[in-house]
């Protein structure tokens, strides 16, 4: 009898102790992101405990900041050039990689896979070097072409995954109702992929906005707005950094929904089947 | 213009053309492939008065391999990669399991929750663990205010610890997804005959559970330990100034125009990745974020 209560308050252990590993995990992901947040309304030069009162004096500060203005302004130019260029190429490339089969396509799946698993600052330093050899100056456009590097396999991961899922009878079904292939490709391709070509635009800009090693190596004088966060976070910690961060965390939060929205929007063609 | 079904059926498979892949390929090549040769040819090349001198040598090599102090930063590199690496599988592991159990509505919610937590800048995450961590943060502060503690606690910074911590933090996202892929697509009904048969939930996770996800763990263990050979930031915020990293190091080898140095080193690093990934080839598996 007393194996079976062992048992039971075993099972009963064990039964608990993955929730608690569940709700441990959320409190280890969020706890930081809720201090951060919740100190950049405190009214105290230090962001810490004890709490003050509140004040948006932090973020005021942050709105006279001009050089932060400036590294921001220099990530969303290139965050946006990023987007552009790896989006479209990487939809191009995701159509013969998900559709076709052809000698070498191990070869260009690795092509795709280690740019975005191999650690940045080997791509930084092999660029940096690369740009010296060929005597190309630092600047936003050699920032951009590190990010389009490690950004376009994200690209091509999201809307191939869309691509897999595609009922290829539509296709069919349009030229056989006598559409060309172009016009194919337009009023029916294309709408329906468009939520993992938006999804996949969306994970580009946030991965280029955030992106730091890379910059590090290959950004010269133009400062974006990583760079500028880690010339703060090298004085140690301060309130002003709280509310950028707060701000910053919004931003992302809004974007997220957005894509959120977009791809919960099902195409017509979709909705009909 | 009356083509046949099957016609049309050929037409449609064959209208994808391989021409697709030819920017993606132009672009991986020349900002990706040949960097890293360009840079393998720079192992080989010295520098001297901020030039280039192009001649080939192995001195940088040899710089590398001739006392201890190198390669220590390159084992002490790997050797937290794998205890962090170990520490995010041991907790990844129960929390994607615990996300796996709830019903598909659910599981979208929690697996977004998890997923919003690293769409936040990655610098902007450690400087929220320094300021918990740190010699006057809140979690000093909150414990000596309660009075748990007199004194602040000093292994919170600037040692291993945090590093371990903040490491594993920012890998458990990434870690959690690629394990919890592999939990829904194991068959759960294996599971419930086990418990059925008798077998106790140790057991049945020993030997029915863990079997089946063990392509996942080996891809999650692989996602997480190459990226972390690149750590760079974290130790710099909240490490010991004392026992660097590789990455740091090699930045401030080209900082001071050290380039072949740099570039050799970059490279053993390059290789040591290389053939990690080539023996996990099979198992690397992305899920998509």
């Amino acid at each position: 009898m007393s194996a079976t209560v062992l048992t039971r308050a075993r099972r009963r252990f064990g039964r608990m102790l993955i929730p608690l590993c569940g709700v441990l995990g959320f409190a280890f992901l969020y706890v930081p992101i809720f201090f951060l947040i919740l100190f950049s309304f405190n009214d105290h030069i230090i962001p810490s405990l004890p709490f003050r009162g509140f004040t948006l004096e932090w973020y005021r500060e942050l709105s006279y900041d001009f050089v932060m203005h400036d590294a921001l302004y220099n990530s969303l130019f290139i965050a946006f050039w990023t987007t552009l260029i790896s989006t479209t190429l990487g939809t191009l490339a995701a159509f013969p990689l998900v559709r076709r089969s052809y000698r070498l396509k191990g070869a260009s799946q690795l092509l795709v896979l280690l740019p975005m698993i191999i650690p940045h600052f080997l791509m930084g330093v092999a660029l940096l070097i690369f740009f010296s050899f060929l005597g190309v100056p630092l600047s936003r456009v050699t920032i951009i072409l590190g990010h389009v590097v490690f950004t376009m396999p994200f690209a091509i991961m999201v809307v191939s995954a869309r691509l897999h899922g595609f009922d290829r009878t539509l296709e069919l079904a349009a030229a056989d109702l006598g559409a060309n292939p172009r016009r194919t490709f337009f009023h029916v391709v294309l709408p329906i992929i468009m939520p993992g070509i938006a999804g996949a635009a969306l994970l580009v800009f946030a991965l280029s906005m955030d992106e730091f090693l890379i910059t590090y190596f290959v950004s010269g004088q133009k400062g974006t707005i990583t760079m500028y966060i880690w010339s703060l976070l090298k004085d140690g910690i301060a309130p002003r950094v709280n509310a950028l961060a707060s701000a910053l965390l919004l931003a992302s939060f809004v974007l997220l929904l957005i894509g959120n929205w977009l791809s919960s929007r099902t195409s017509g063609v979709e909705a009909r089947r | 213009m009356t083509a046949g079904r099957a016609d049309i059926g050929v037409h449609a498979r064959e209208q994808t053309s391989l021409w697709g892949l030819f920017p993606m390929v132009v672009v991986q090549l020349a900002l990706f492939v040949v960097p890293i040769a360009i840079m393998f040819v720079y192992s080989f090349w010295t520098t001297q008065n901020y030039q280039v001198i192009r001649e080939w040598t192995l001195a940088n090599y040899l710089v590398f391999f001739e006392s201890w102090t190198y390669p220590s930063v390159l084992f002490r590199t790997l050797w937290m990669s794998a205890v962090i690496t170990i520490a995010t599988l041991c907790f990844a592991y129960p929390f994607a399991y615990w996300i796996a159990r709830y019903t598909q509505r659910w599981q979208k919610i929690l697996l977004g929750a998890v997923v919003l937590s690293f769409w936040t800048s990655g610098l902007l995450r450690a400087y929220a663990w320094m300021a918990l961590l740190g010699h006057g943060g809140i979690i000093n502060k909150g414990l000596m205010q309660i009075g748990v503690i007199d004194e602040p606690l000093t292994f919170l910074l600037y040692n291993p610890f945090p590093v371990i911590l903040v490491m594993t933090y920012f890998s458990l996202p990434f870690a959690a997804i690629t394990i919890f892929a592999s939990l829904e697509k194991m068959d759960w009904a294996l599971v419930d005959a086990a418990a059925d048969l008798g077998a106790n939930p140790v057991r049945t996770f020993w030997f029915v559970t863990l079997p089946q996800t063990i392509p996942g763990v080996i891809s999650a263990a692989i996602l997480t330990f190459v990226p972390l050979m690149g750590m760079f930031f974290v130790p710099l915020l909240v490490g010991n100034p004392s026992s660097a990293m590789i990455a740091p190091l090699i930045a401030n080898l080209m900082q001071a125009f050290q380039l072949g140095l740099g570039a050799a080193m970059s490279f053993i690093v390059a290789v040591v990745v290389m053939i990690i990934i080539v023996v996990a080839w099979r198992y690397i598996r992305l899920e998509r974020p």
